[in-house]
């Protein structure tokens, strides 16, 4: 930590630059909570104490980044496993042309070091899953720029299972570590505050984010419309069929040899089909699923989200909760602007913040592989790819059914996908234990026969 | 390089360095993009706000911006900042740059926590070897570095001089005047604590392709065109048979579903019969509506399955027994003054809309010209191929009735043929059911209008009037003018700036966020 080296320079800010954000933290007010402490403390533990981990340093990541050491947030991790791209450059705006291949964070990071004086970024340049609860646990707020739903949920959990309780099941105070969850989408976008254990946690609110819809089958194979069908039909079945780069070369959207392949197979289906409008830009968008993205809006979210975690950090004013009327606050600047900010509810099955094991009606016949598939389904579960195990009389208490995630394990477990679940859960009501790439921790799955 | 100044030879603008704007252009096009490229944003104050909003124009690549700014980095301002949108560009394709300003704007509004400025602990675009150096060049050289394309202009001149200070007395503003007179949009941005404002001074401004979530679509089932009837009459419901599929062994219903039919048909087709069996009327009860899904029921029935296509014909059953009505919006562009017969407006947009409004009457019957779009739905390749390629024959031979009608126009006002590309009026056509038109009141009307005493009621219900920070920002717009024309102290507490301390009602509002639009 250089919390001295921040102190020292901070002393030696020569410009009082930070009197515009005194003015609101010296003086007591009526939108201020109960724990606001206008004056001294409150800077100091801004510019020195709270740590803040800003989880994504791309659109939403370079916008809180400036906005949170603006705000006289010194003391900041930020966490990115991407390098910068030339398509980032149209909004992230802390890149150069100069930067593309580098970590996203590094930059990033280096970018506010210098621009910003007193300000400590620590980047790192990796998965968020590479790093483990300890790291986590070191920050007093979390706030996530993420494109992905995946690894928000991954994140949620995370932060979710740093909380503990005492015998009484009460929140250990300051063990749940709130999150401000920001998002965006072409014009619109969101901002979630996230208390663990109080607020609904990000897993309860999934219901909102649908999964994708995927074309049937049939269609893709025979009777395409649109040239959206013909460039999912190279990529999930002639793709598979062809091989075009070796039977050991999995498809990678950000190859350009392998993109091109697509666009030129899924152009002679169309031809064939005599459906129009199939370019090279157009199967880059379908292929890769592209988002559009403008700086406008994530500078509003990143805004939003950077302004809701001051009032978290010092209580200056009422941070977004049910209590002051919603914790969710949707943005749509598509047509005008329209902006709401409400409540949801928790939910009691959440597999996340429920802390019981879910809990899921299967007929006792089921193989192996159709349990993973209803869990995959299963719309409070959503998992991905499901390692499953089952207690058992073993050194470890826990027996693995099924284990796509180590090769070893899989390479024996694999035959199990087509045997009943029943040689393993002789009798309804067994807990089965869940490793899954959306999670960050184990789950509990109770299993009843019907 | 773009130029920065437009001109109208649109065509050769190529759109250079394309993988930069892609995540722009997948959201706005690109003929958002050239409009957006041939913009020429000026900014009076280069304030947080400000360097906000032109940060996120000149990112996506705006054509070129102009700074009007005298201070020194690190004085203290006005929280004011006006932003004009000089887009020399034809007014259809404007739009764009309006409605990303529009959009830009709201982020500043947010962005911004303080309002009086210390330069370096606000603004990221200056930096400390800025400090005691003209804000203006600061700023702009700073922005700069994030987009090699954009042109930038610093004046370093006292904003306040060109336009005057006081915002209590716009009548006076002749620049604001001169404005509006001449169209030119003027966006007005304040922030003070948790709070912001934002305002829109937009004359007109016309958009064309407003790329709604849902586009509104009319496939003219109501009233189907001959070409229409004639592809749906190939498809023998009655005994199912699908025109594409030979009887054969291998297919004993030919409804057999890997080849489906596509929802119009049946939609249609059950119009078709439900009508010659009710004198050629439309379903109109409830009953009578009931009635007609249940027939499509029936033919659902006949083929014994529960496929897609007929669930998509019952979701479709509502446009085939509804006439299409013109959307609100598009209605009140057409019956506008500027697209009366006796208009002389030669603005190209309001020419075609003209053109439009005497094709609705005349040709169209009532529709707006087809714009050759088809929904992805449940059917066989060739069948709906068919059926896009009539609805696009159908939606050109609209569009050419248009062009007709907009040759008559430009001939009645003794103007060349060539002053309207054909592209621009395919393009109005192909968008016409999601045309929109963006007026607002003048800041003159806005700052005279009388009722403005009888507001301070409202500050006693914050919860259900919003508008009482309106009413408050006024406020301290009064009080800051009253100080300047007292002369009073300038100094840095005391330079209008009203802070949450002070003020109970300003922090009430930083409880949650709360927005609100009101027209
Ligand atoms: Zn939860």
């Amino acid at each position: 930590m250089a919390s001295t080296d921040v102190e020292m320079r901070v002393d030696i800010d020569p410009d009082r630059r930070w009197e515009d954000l005194y003015r609101l933290l010296s003086r007591p007010g009526p939108s201020a909570g109960p724990n606001f402490f206008p004056g001294d403390e409150t800077k100091e533990l801004l510019h020195n104490l709270i740590r803040v981990l800003v989880v994504g340093a791309g659109g939403l990541g370079c916008e809180l980044l400036k906005d949170l050491t603006l705000l006289g947030f010194l003391n900041i991790d930020v966490i990115d496993m991407d390098t910068i791209e030339v398509t980032n450059l149209n909004r992230q705006f802390l890149f150069r042309k100069c930067d593309v291949g580098q970590s996203k964070a590094v930059v990033a990071a280096n970018f506010i070091n210098k621009r910003v004086p007193g300000a400590s970024v620590t980047p790192h340049f990796c998965k968020i899953q590479e790093k483990d609860a300890d790291f986590y646990q070191q920050f007093q707020i979390i706030v996530l720029g993420l494109d992905s739903l995946e690894a928000r949920r991954w994140m949620n959990d995370m932060v979710c299972s740093l909380a503990q309780f005492d015998d009484d099941g009460n929140i250990e105070p300051g063990t749940n570590i709130p999150m401000v969850d920001g998002g965006t989408e072409g014009l619109a976008g969101h901002v979630n505050v996230i208390y663990p254990f109080v607020t609904p946690c990000f897993e309860c609110i999934l219901p909102l984010f649908p999964p994708q819809v995927n074309f049937p089958m049939c269609t893709l194979a025979d009777i395409p419309r649109t040239p959206a069908h013909c460039v999912e039909w190279a990529k999930q079945l002639e793709w598979d069929r062809v091989r075009p780069f070796g039977d050991d070369t999995d498809l990678e959207c950000d190859d350009p040899k392998h993109m091109q392949w697509l666009y030129e197979t899924a152009l002679k289906r169309a031809q064939q089909f005599g459906i129009e409008g199939v370019t090279l830009k157009f199967t880059q968008g379908v292929a890769k699923r592209i988002i559009p993205a403008i700086a406008a809006t994530n500078a509003i979210v990143a805004a939003a989200c950077a302004n809701e975690v001051l009032k978290l950090a010092t209580a200056v004013s009422r941070h977004m909760s049910t209590e002051s009327g919603g914790h969710y606050m949707m943005y749509q600047g598509g047509d005008a602007i329209y902006t709401n900010t409400l409540s949801h509810e928790r939910k009691d099955d959440c597999p996340v913040c429920g802390r019981k094991a879910v809990k899921i009606h299967v007929h006792e016949d089921i193989t192996v592989a159709q349990l993973i598939e209803l869990m995959k389904e299963d719309s409070r579960l959503r998992l991905k790819n499901p390692a499953i195990s089952v207690p058992a009389d073993t050194t470890s208490g826990m027996k693995t059914i099924y284990n796509p995630h180590v090769k070893s394990i899989y390479e024996r477990t694999r035959e199990n996908l087509d045997h009943p679940i029943s040689s393993w859960i002789r009798s309804s009501g067994v807990e089965l234990t869940v490793d899954d790439p959306v999670m960050a921790t184990q789950k509990q799955v109770l299993v009843m026969f019907s | 390089m773009v130029a920065s100044k437009a001109n109208h030879s649109s065509d050769r603008h190529v759109i250079s360095n394309s993988e930069r704007k892609d995540r722009s252009i997948r959201l706005w096009g690109e003929r958002g993009q050239l409009a957006l490229e041939k913009g020429h944003v000026c900014v009076l104050n280069a304030t947080v706000v400000a360097t906000e909003v032109l940060k996120n124009l000149v990112l996506p690549g705006v054509g070129a911006f102009t700074i009007v700014d005298n201070h020194r980095v690190s004085e203290i301002v006005m929280a004011m900042v006006m932003v004009m949108v000089m887009a020399m560009v034809m007014v259809m394709v404007m739009v764009m740059v309006m409605a990303m300003v529009m959009a830009m704007v709201m982020a500043m509004v947010m962005v911004m926590v303080k309002h009086s400025e210390r330069d370096l602990g606000n603004n990221f675009f200056v930096t400390q070897e800025s400090i005691g150096e003209p804000r203006c060049h600061e700023v702009m050289k700073n922005l700069l570095e994030l987009n090699e394309e954009v042109k930038g202009h610093a004046v370093n001149e006292d904003a306040c001089e060109i336009i005057m200070s006081n915002l209590d007395f716009f009548n006076d503003f002749s620049c604001v005047i001169v404005l509006w007179e001449r169209g030119i949009p003027l966006f007005l941005g304040k922030a003070y604590g948790m709070i912001g404002l934002w305002r829109n001074v937009i004359p007109e401004v016309c958009i064309v392709e407003s790329r709604p979530e849902y586009a509104k679509e009319n496939y003219r089932l109501a009233n189907p065109f001959p070409e229409l009837s004639a592809f749906v009459e190939k498809f023998d419901l009655e005994s199912c048979r699908h025109p594409y599929i030979p009887l054969t062994e291998t297919t004993p219903t030919p409804f057999a579903f890997s080849s489906p039919s596509p929802s119009h048909s049946f939609a249609l087709q059950a119009l078709q019969r439900w009508r010659a069996e009710h004198d050629g009327k439309m379903p109109q009860t409830g009953q009578e509506k009931d009635q007609f899904r249940e027939l499509l029921d029936d033919f659902q029935l006949a083929v014994g399955k529960d496929e897609e296509n007929f669930v998509e014909a019952k979701a479709l059953a509502r446009h085939a027994y509804s006439p299409f009505e013109i959307p609100s919006e598009v209605k009140a562009i057409l019956s506008d003054a500027k697209a009366g017969a006796d208009s002389n407006c030669q603005d190209p947009f309001w020419i075609i809309v003209r053109a439009l409004r005497a094709f609705v009457e005349g040709e169209g019957g009532g529709c707006l010209p087809l714009s050759g779009m088809l929904p992805d739905m449940h059917a066989d390749t060739k069948s709906y191929i068919d059926l896009q390629n009539i609805y696009r024959e159908q939606a050109a031979r609209d569009c050419s009735h248009v062009s007709a009608r907009v040759q008559q126009i430009l001939t009645s006002m003794n103007q060349r043929a060539d002053v309207i590309s054909q592209a621009e009026i395919s393009l109005i056509c192909k968008n016409a059911a999601n045309i929109r038109l963006v007026r607002t009141r003048s800041l003159q009307e806005e700052y005279t209008s009388p009722c403005c005493d009888d507001w301070g009621w409202m500050l006693d219900m914050p919860e259900e009037f919003p508008h009482y920070l309106y009413v408050l920002l006024r406020a301290a717009d009064r009080y800051k003018a009253l100080k300047i024309s007292l002369n009073l102290a300038t100094s840095a507490s005391s330079s209008g700036c009203i802070s949450p301390g002070k003020d109970p009602k300003l922090a009430l509002h930083g409880h949650a966020l709360h927005t609100s639009r009101s027209k």
